[in-house]
């Protein structure tokens, strides 16, 4: 990382972090010491972005000096503003109810250690998500990164470019945080390293994990904020969204600072600057995605509602200040540079027919419940659990000041969504399975917020906590690098992508490798792997040393029969025939020199579709879970 | 202390051991599903494609080019293909702000990404300047 981009970053995470401190009463600072640095790197990208499009009209070579000016004189004024706020007296005190305590020490350290171990497999699923896609997923390249691009390579009129006629797929309505946020990095780093894009998603990412953590350490207990977490961040669609450069995760994250931040204000009533960050992170989510637009209805109905249940019109007005400000660039770019949204301007005439179409709200409600699951990419539901949890006793009143909005405003989100897909003038299979999971992916902080909040509250430990000694935070630190250690060496050992089988036999580590064109992608469900081929195909044998005898043997199949035969260096090894069923290939034993032995799998029939549909694939043979012995 | 006293103290704990136990096992699934990078991994398509057009962008930048330029593949299926499509979203996406134009023949400029696309072409433009992997830039024939 360059000192340049290095210093992008904190600066961003500096700013948002003095701006949401100044706003936050100074005698919960500590308290919520988890959730202000994840706010405050929320706020700093989005605000950062805001500067970074200004100056984005003018030619690059001013852009860094303007952009740098802006960013450091608010940086001083944030910094001189919060000196004064240390240094004074509080006006009155601003009391907020305690959390839990925590319940049994013991039941939280372990639920940190889970954690921790989560975390280390998490960030190796993620960093290889990054190694395969450094681009990021097809919507990052097509629509997040190429905006970026346009905002970097361009000289003040990236307006006109995104207007072209030929670039509407582009989507050049769309908000402009994330793009801007990863161009404004790349003008640091005077180039446009895809990690940087991949590092703002993770940082959007990093900063929902801290927020989710500590709204809930700070309304209940340090262990359910562990537990809350690990929920997160054991979530395989979230971790694999980490890296991926869309827009939905930066989204999820606005969604749940501005829940966290709403949360907290409703219950110190004295204070008015967390609802005001409320408002600000509420304009910031439709200053990243269109559904933000929606957001900022459904939250402000949810925080008027509040207001007048709990008697604080006032604390309202504080809301409102902080969403008018957030939502200045969105509306200037949308009445002054977007183009029309193809939703949008497609619904016409047809729209209420499609309200009225029973067969919509079947596909549509199927859709909805089969992706309510499959967005989480879980091989093993973790719902029913979490709704014992829920129903854990003891039964009485869990429920504070507004604590019970969270997950009423994720119903209206997804009721709001459900309308979109009723109305949308695309394609109704495509335009569901293609956004449905995304959507999802973005109430889902929000969501386990909502679920963390519906929990008992745990019984007092009986006795007063002791103090923890140093030696035994040592000790837990050091057994957690102990088993940190195991498990990425575990995860260091599994097949990489393009392997087939590796093995170490007579001292030497033997590979299977798939090779050239002629192949698909491999597959897994994470009990088994297969590659399925176009055709003819090769694949290598390599070993590190000489010596090695290996026998490759593996499963096929084919959609039609065909016969199959194994060759290298035109010498034949195996021949037989593939059928629908799985056919068992062992090649006899082989005598590897170092270096690299092909084999050829040649077939006698081409590839044959897999589907009816103009994009399926054309597939030959199948090879299934190869070993080498 | 009673059956209920004792189910009521462990319900929760046993409930998040069983969250601990699923989610854990759901990441190791996922980290057998997503592997990581070796030598003998595919290379990332969308960075192949950049790294092919990143000449040819630099050379109509240079040459001041503003207009949308006509794009041309013959040997990705046919146009508006599945396989066509996706080529020239990734080539859009390396050339930008440089705008590509499916409808050639209406431009003045043509990127073409694969050797066989000269038939198509040189009864109406002539080749400017070629690249590397049979990419290469043309222009409209002066009438």
């Amino acid at each position: 990382m360059s000192p340049g981009v290095a210093w992008a970053w904190l600066s961003c995470w500096a700013i948002g972090a003095a701006l949401v401190l100044l706003g936050w009463p100074r005698e919960h600072w500590r308290r919520d010491g988890v959730l202000i640095p994840g706010l405050g790197l929320a706020a700093g990208l989005g605000l950062t972005s805001v500067v970074y499009t200004a100056s984005s009209f003018l030619p690059s070579e001013q852009r860094l000096l303007a952009t740098a000016l802006i960013e450091g004189m608010a940086l001083l004024g944030l910094g001189l503003a919060l000196r004064r706020k240390s240094d004074a007296r509080p006006f009155a005190p601003v009391e907020r109810a305690a959390p839990s305590p925590a319940p049994r020490g013991e039941l939280t350290w372990l639920a940190c250690f889970v954690v921790v171990q989560a975390a280390v497999v998490a960030s190796v699923v993620a960093y290889r998500m990054y190694q395969a896609d450094p681009h990021g997923g097809w919507d990052a390249w097509a629509i997040w990164n190429l905006q970026a691009r346009v905002f970097f390579r361009t000289e003040g009129d990236w307006p006109e470019v995104m207007q072209h006629a030929q670039l509407a797929w582009a989507h050049g309505d769309y908000p402009r945080a994330v793009p801007a946020s990863v161009a404004r990095l790349w003008m640091w780093a005077g180039a446009e390293p895809a990690g940087i894009a991949a590092g703002v998603s993770a940082s959007f990412a990093g900063a929902t994990v801290l927020i989710v953590g500590g709204v809930i350490a700070s309304l209940r207990s340090p262990l359910v904020a562990w537990v809350s977490v690990f929920i997160l961040i054991s979530l395989p669609g979230f971790v694999l969204a980490a890296p991926n450069a869309h827009a939905d995760l930066p989204l999820g994250c606005f969604f749940a600072g501005a829940g966290a931040s709403a949360l907290l204000g409703w219950q110190t009533p004295a204070a008015r600057g967390p609802l005001v960050l409320a408002g600000l992170m509420t304009g910031l989510a439709a200053w990243t995605k269109n559904e933000g637009l929606l957001f900022c209805v459904v939250f402000t109905a949810v925080c008027a509602t509040q207001a007048w249940r709990l008697g604080r019109a006032r604390s309202g007005g504080g809301f409102a200040l902080g969403l008018a400000i957030a939502l200045v660039p969105t509306v200037l770019h949308k009445v002054l540079w977007a183009p029309s949204n193809d939703v949008m301007t497609g619904i016409g005439s047809r729209g209420w027919e499609q309200v009225t179409d029973l067969s919509r709200h079947v596909m549509i409600g199927s859709a909805f419940l089969r992706d309510a699951v499959g967005f989480t990419g879980w091989a093993y539901a973790l719902y029913p659990v979490m709704l014992l949890a829920c129903l854990a006793p003891p039964w009485r009143a869990r429920l504070r000041a507004g604590e019970g909005s969270m997950l009423p405003v994720v119903g209206l989100m997804a009721l709001g969504y459900y309308t979109v897909f009723l109305i949308s003038p695309h394609d109704l299979r495509w335009h569901l399975d293609s956004a449905l999971v995304r959507l999802f992916l973005q109430l889902a902080p929000l969501a386990i917020i909502g679920w963390a909040l519906l929990l008992p509250r745990l019984p007092k430990r009986p006795t007063a906590k002791p103090r923890v000694r140093k030696r035994v935070v040592l000790a837990f630190v050091a057994l957690n690098a102990a088993v940190a250690t195991v498990v990425f060496a575990t995860l260091s050992g599994q097949l990489r992508r393009g392997e087939l089988a590796a093995e170490t036999l007579a001292g030497t580590r033997v590979v299977a490798a798939l090779a050239g064109d002629s192949w698909h992608g491999t597959e897994s469900d994470g009990r088994a792997r297969w590659t399925w081929s176009r055709g003819t195909a090769d694949v290598l044998l390599h070993a590190e040393r000489a010596g090695a005898v290996v026998t490759l043997s593996f499963d096929t199949r084919s959609l039609q029969p065909r016969a199959i035969r194994v060759t290298t260096e035109g010498r034949e090894l195996w021949r037989g025939d593939a059928g629908t069923e799985f056919t068992t290939v062992e090649l006899p034993p082989l005598v590897l020199g170092a270096g690299v032995t092909t084999l050829r799998i040649e077939t006698n029939a081409p590839a044959v579709a897999e589907s009816s549909d103009p994009t399926a694939r054309a597939l030959a043979f199948v090879v299934h879970e190869a070993r080498l012995n | 202390m009673s059956l209920f006293a004792l189910l009521s103290r462990a319900w929760l704990p046993l409930c998040f051991g069983a969250l601990a136990v699923l989610g854990l096992a759901n990441l190791w699934q996922t980290s057998r599903v997503v592997a990581g990078t070796g030598p003998f991994s595919p290379s990332d398509p969308v960075a192949e494609v950049d790294r092919r057009l990143e000449p040819v962008r630099q050379s109509l930048l240079a040459r001041g080019v503003r207009e949308p330029v006509g794009f041309v593949a013959t040997e990705h299926g046919a146009p508006q293909s599945a396989a066509w499509t996706e080529l020239y979203y990734k080539s859009q996406y390396a050339m930008i702000p440089v705008v590509l134009d499916p409808a050639y023949e209406r431009c003045e400029w043509i990127l073409s990404v694969d050797a066989g696309a000269g038939m198509l072409l040189t009864a109406r433009f002539e080749p400017v300047e070629p690249f590397a992997s049979g990419v290469a830039l043309w222009r409209r024939r002066a009438p």
